[in-house]
């Protein structure tokens, strides 16, 4: 009783300043998903931007409806002191690169594996005509063995022109 | 046995004589192999190089007796069993029961012994534990307790200071065995393309020509790769494996060292480089480095295999697979060079001698050297060199000097080669697989004239390998049949003769599983298919097709053409012989990875579907092949849509009918080009086709629209030529025909119209295509008329 009446006497101004409250305002809800404006992709006018299954998820998502483009389960980066993770980052640009190239920019989205000792590298491919396609998966596996100092094998899956290989369309 | 003997002497003496060689020789075949597989005959005839092997045959068996040493011979061990109470033995009583023993061990648990009832009894002599273990077993204490008495066991640290101890000898394996293990398991699989392939059905080669089209992009794919590998060298240097990896090193094919050295000089020899390793030791003796003998042996060794001369490039997988008949085959004999007389080798060879570093080993390399080129002079001499100077020599180097023997002219040619086989067996160097294939290669090669009879000498090698225990290999059977049937000389047996033969070697090659040792093993099979095919014998194609299974034996088809032969020549046989259900099975299997299709195999299939009805079922699944494989031509089209339009079907396989016609007519119909249909265009027998099969499915509409397609080919008939007559004459046709031409007939009739069709038309012409019209009102006139 005693310590109440001493508060009452000081009632400064410090209590306007000393006060810490929080500003509330209506709930933000994740599931309508008003507001986000983080890892969504742009509407374009004419509704003409393909999009694959992976970028139409938003971010948080991942785990749940969105994975990762690179799996790395192999000895040099999952066991206790192994430190070779941004290793894996070069070479997966290294990689993504090299192939967008060489499969003359039809093979954008890759998912590349790493089990044991080799690297795994599949896509979806729409080339013209087989010779052309056995050929480039042959040069690729070549090289990249050659530059990453273990084997690597492509897992490619052709696609004709009639078929659609776009998830959404914005 | 006897009458073998006699037999075999009188078709010698006709030998000599020469009278009726072939029917001797036929009797001889069909003596000797038939017994060829069942007993060992010790012939009298001819001479044996080496006497029988004994064969040991252990008739002991085991038996663990007491000397065995896991046994202790002075103790024993007890236990109680079947004891109502669990009861342990006290100390007391074990000395009632066991008085004369010197130490007591009750049952425990410690250390070495297992955790049981067990207890240890120890005696000052061997023969009372024998008593005591024969008098006490089985005996009834109080309580119906039985005791049992054994053997006591030593403990197991005492087992291995008593025994020596045997490790068993490590057999090298190759560091793939045991996948080679687990696929001689599966077998072939007949559905899986070849491994080189990319593996998604689109890239599928589905002919022949794509085949060789797909292996050499493959290849051409690598080649582009090393090729910039080569070039930017300094990219791909960085290697920071642990442990490091050398595989993917941009530098494993060239030399290192460039300096003249010793070292430089191994380096060239690994690496198989000829000319660079003959230019370093040129070097090497200019500047008087010193090069051992060692190296220099390994010298002649790279020297005397290549002939001094660079060696082909490495066989690619691509090289394997579609090198069909190559003219070396691995043998040198077929070189027209020969061995280099001015080469390098023997340049060496002199430099050998004058430091004397000439050991055994290196005369046999030169001898081998030089019989494998041909040089058959020198080859002799050195031969002779070492006979008198006692050098031994190799059983590879007599295989070489067999060969060689034979080229002496006929007057020589027996001698000589009986001379070097004499020679093996004073040596006593026991002949191998080597020796007989050899032998037999020059019966084939050099037995070419008419009176010239090699069957006898083929059936005595045959036996002689029996007796030195030497298994024959694919090779030899490659031999024996090409000598037996007579394709060297210019009589040919009969055929049966030769089924008999082929008959006999399959047997004999039951449930074998064989290694390559020479190149004529890869030619048995389909040699042998083709030669079988022409018998029409159905039993002893599928014992081939079964000894071509067990184990590895399928990796002796390794071309692409070899499997094609052979299948195809199953194939042929199989189809002659069984019902239409096991062959379509087969054919399933084979069609589009070892037998790539084609519009007459397609052809011929269908006809065989077609002599019964059961077979139609198989035919919707044809279309798919054939649009799968894109061998839709006219005349296979046509063929299969006369027949399903032919009749009715039952409503299963009508379903599956109309939707092929469905399709076709779809795409066709596109204003695009159709690659599905590639061949195909819809011209009058199809239409024709078409229209039955919808009409016998009773969808009649369909129909209509399909026979609608004949009006707008006459629509462009009549325009092409822009003659005023002919598109009359077509515009009758449809004005006649009603509804069926309508609206062709008023497109055309507005096209003539036009200027552009005929610049200028005469009034009396337009009022006649006026007074055209359709031909209802007219009819619906008469009608009237009449009425």
């Amino acid at each position: 009783m005693a310590q109440r009446n001493v508060f009452k006497k000081w009632k400064p101004l410090y209590t306007f300043i000393a006060n810490r409250t929080l500003h509330t305002s209506s709930v933000l809800s994740m599931f309508d998903r008003k507001n986000i404006r983080a890892g969504v992709p742009k509407i374009s006018v004419k509704k003409e931007k393909k999009l694959t299954y992976q970028e139409a998820q938003p971010p948080d998502m991942i785990g749940v409806r969105k994975a990762w483009d690179s799996w790395n389960s192999c000895v040099h980066a999952n066991l206790h002191g192994e430190d070779n993770k941004s290793h894996f980052v070069i070479e997966d640009i290294f990689i993504r690169k090299f192939v967008y190239g060489t499969f003359q920019g039809k093979a954008k989205n890759i998912i590349i594996k790493r089990r044991y000792n080799v690297i795994y590298v599949a896509g979806l491919v729409n080339l013209v005509s087989n010779s052309k396609l056995s050929f480039l998966v042959a040069y690729t596996e070549e090289i990249l063995s050659y530059f990453l100092k273990c084997p690597v094998k492509l897992e490619i899956q052709a696609i004709l022109l009639t078929r659609e290989d776009y998830f959404k369309k914005i | 046995m006897k009458m073998s003997c006699s037999l075999t002497r009188t078709c010698l003496k006709t030998l000599k004589l020469g009278q009726h060689a072939h029917r001797t020789s036929r009797l001889l075949a069909c003596c000797a192999l038939r017994k060829f597989s069942t007993e060992v005959e010790a012939p009298t005839v001819s001479p044996s190089l080496s006497s029988p092997p004994p064969v040991p045959v252990p008739e002991t068996v085991e038996v663990l007796e007491p000397d065995d040493k896991r046994y202790d011979p002075l103790s024993i061990s007890f236990r109680i069993k079947k004891s109502k109470k669990k009861r342990k033995l006290k100390e007391n009583e074990l000395k009632q029961l066991f008085p004369n023993a010197v130490s007591y061990d009750l049952p425990k648990a410690h250390g070495l012994w297992p955790v049981t009832n067990y207890g240890k009894i120890t005696f000052s002599s061997a023969s009372k534990a024998k008593e005591v273990i024969q008098n006490m077993n089985g005996k009834i204490l109080e309580n119906g307790a039985v005791l049992q008495v054994q053997k006591a066991l030593r403990p197991s640290e005492e087992w291995l200071t008593l025994d020596q101890i045997e490790i068993p000898k490590k057999i090298e394996r190759s560091p793939t065995a045991i996948l080679e293990a687990l696929s001689a398991t599966v077998g072939k699989d007949y559905t899986s393309s070849f491994y080189y392939f990319v593996d998604d059905p689109w890239c599928y080669p589905k002919s022949r020509m794509s085949r060789t089209i797909m292996t050499e992009a493959l290849q051409s794919g690598k080649d582009a790769a090393h090729f910039i590998i080569k070039k930017y060298k300094e990219n791909f240097e960085f290697n920071d494996t642990h442990p490091r990896i050398e595989a993917f090193d941009p530098q494993l094919d060239e030399l290192e060292l460039a300096e003249t050295s010793q070292l430089a000089l191994l380096e060239c020899i690994k690496k198989k480089k000829v000319e660079d390793a003959i230019n370093m030791h040129k070097n090497c003796m200019e500047r008087d480095i010193e090069v051992s003998e060692d190296t220099n042996l390994r010298l002649l060794d790279l020297l005397t295999l290549y002939n001094s001369e660079n060696s082909q490039s490495k066989e690619t997988p691509k090289d394997v697979v579609l090198n069909n008949y190559p003219d070396r085959l691995g043998h040198p004999h077929y070189t027209k060079a020969g061995w280099r007389k001015e080469g390098y080798a023997e340049k060496l060879f002199m430099i050998m001698t004058e430091k004397n570093q000439l050991s055994p080993r290196a005369y046999n390399m030169m001898l081998k050297g030089r019989a494998k080129y041909g040089d058959r002079q020198r080859a002799m001499e050195l031969y002779n060199t070492m006979k008198q100077t006692n050098i031994p020599v190799e059983i590879e180097a007599y295989n070489l000097m067999v060969y060689v023997a034979f080229n002496y002219p006929r007057n020589y040619q027996v001698e000589k080669v009986m001379d070097i086989l004499r020679d093996m067996k004073t040596q006593g160097v026991v002949p191998n697989q080597g020796t007989f294939n050899t032998y037999l290669k020059a019966l084939l090669d050099y037995m070419t004239l008419k009176k010239d009879n090699p069957t006898a000498d083929m059936l005595k090698t045959l036996k002689e390998m029996k007796i030195c225990g030497v298994e024959p290999s694919l090779a030899t059977w490659y031999y024996v049949y090409k000598i037996g049937t007579g394709s060297t000389s210019f009589v040919k047996k009969s055929k049966m003769f030769c089924l008999d033969l082929a008959r006999q070697i399959i047997d004999s090659m039951e449930g074998k599983i064989y290694t390559p040792t020479a190149p004529e093993d890869y030619l048995l099979y389909h040699y042998l298919a083709q030669e079988v095919r022409n018998f029409l014998d159905v039993d002893v194609t599928y014992k081939l097709h079964k000894s071509l299974h067990t184990g590895n034996n399928y990796r002796f088809l390794n071309t692409f053409k070899k499997e094609l032969l052979y299948h195809l020549n199953y194939m042929d046989v199989v189809k002659l012989f069984e019902p239409i259900d096991t062959v379509v099975k087969k054919n399933n299997e084979m069609t589009p990875v070892v037998i790539p299709p084609s519009a007459s195999s397609f052809l011929q299939y269908l006809d065989m579907n077609l002599t019964t009805d059961a077979g139609y079922k198989n035919l919707p699944l044809l279309w798919q092949d054939m649009i799968y494989c894109k061998i839709t031509t006219m005349t296979l089209v046509e063929f299969y849509l006369s027949f399903m339009s032919r009749k009715k079907h039952y409503p299963e396989l009508e379903e599956k009918i109309v939707e092929i016609a469905r399709d076709l007519y779809q795409e066709l119909t596109k204003k695009e080009e159709s690659r599905k249909y590639f061949g195909v265009s819809l011209k009058g027998a199809i239409i024709d086709h078409l229209i039955m099969i919808f009409v016998n499915a009773d969808l009649i509409n369909e129909a209509w629209e399909v026979a609608t397609v004949v009006s707008r080919h006459l629509f462009t008939l009549a325009i092409k030529e822009k003659d005023f007559n002919k598109a009359m004459i077509c515009l009758q046709y449809l004005s006649n025909a009603g509804d069926f031409g309508k609206d062709v007939f008023q497109s055309l009739k507005k096209e003539v119209l036009s200027t552009t069709f005929i610049p200028s038309i005469t009034a009396s012409q337009r009022e006649r295509i006026e007074s055209l019209s359709e031909s209802n009102k007219k009819r619906k006139k008469k009608v009237n008329f009449w009425n």
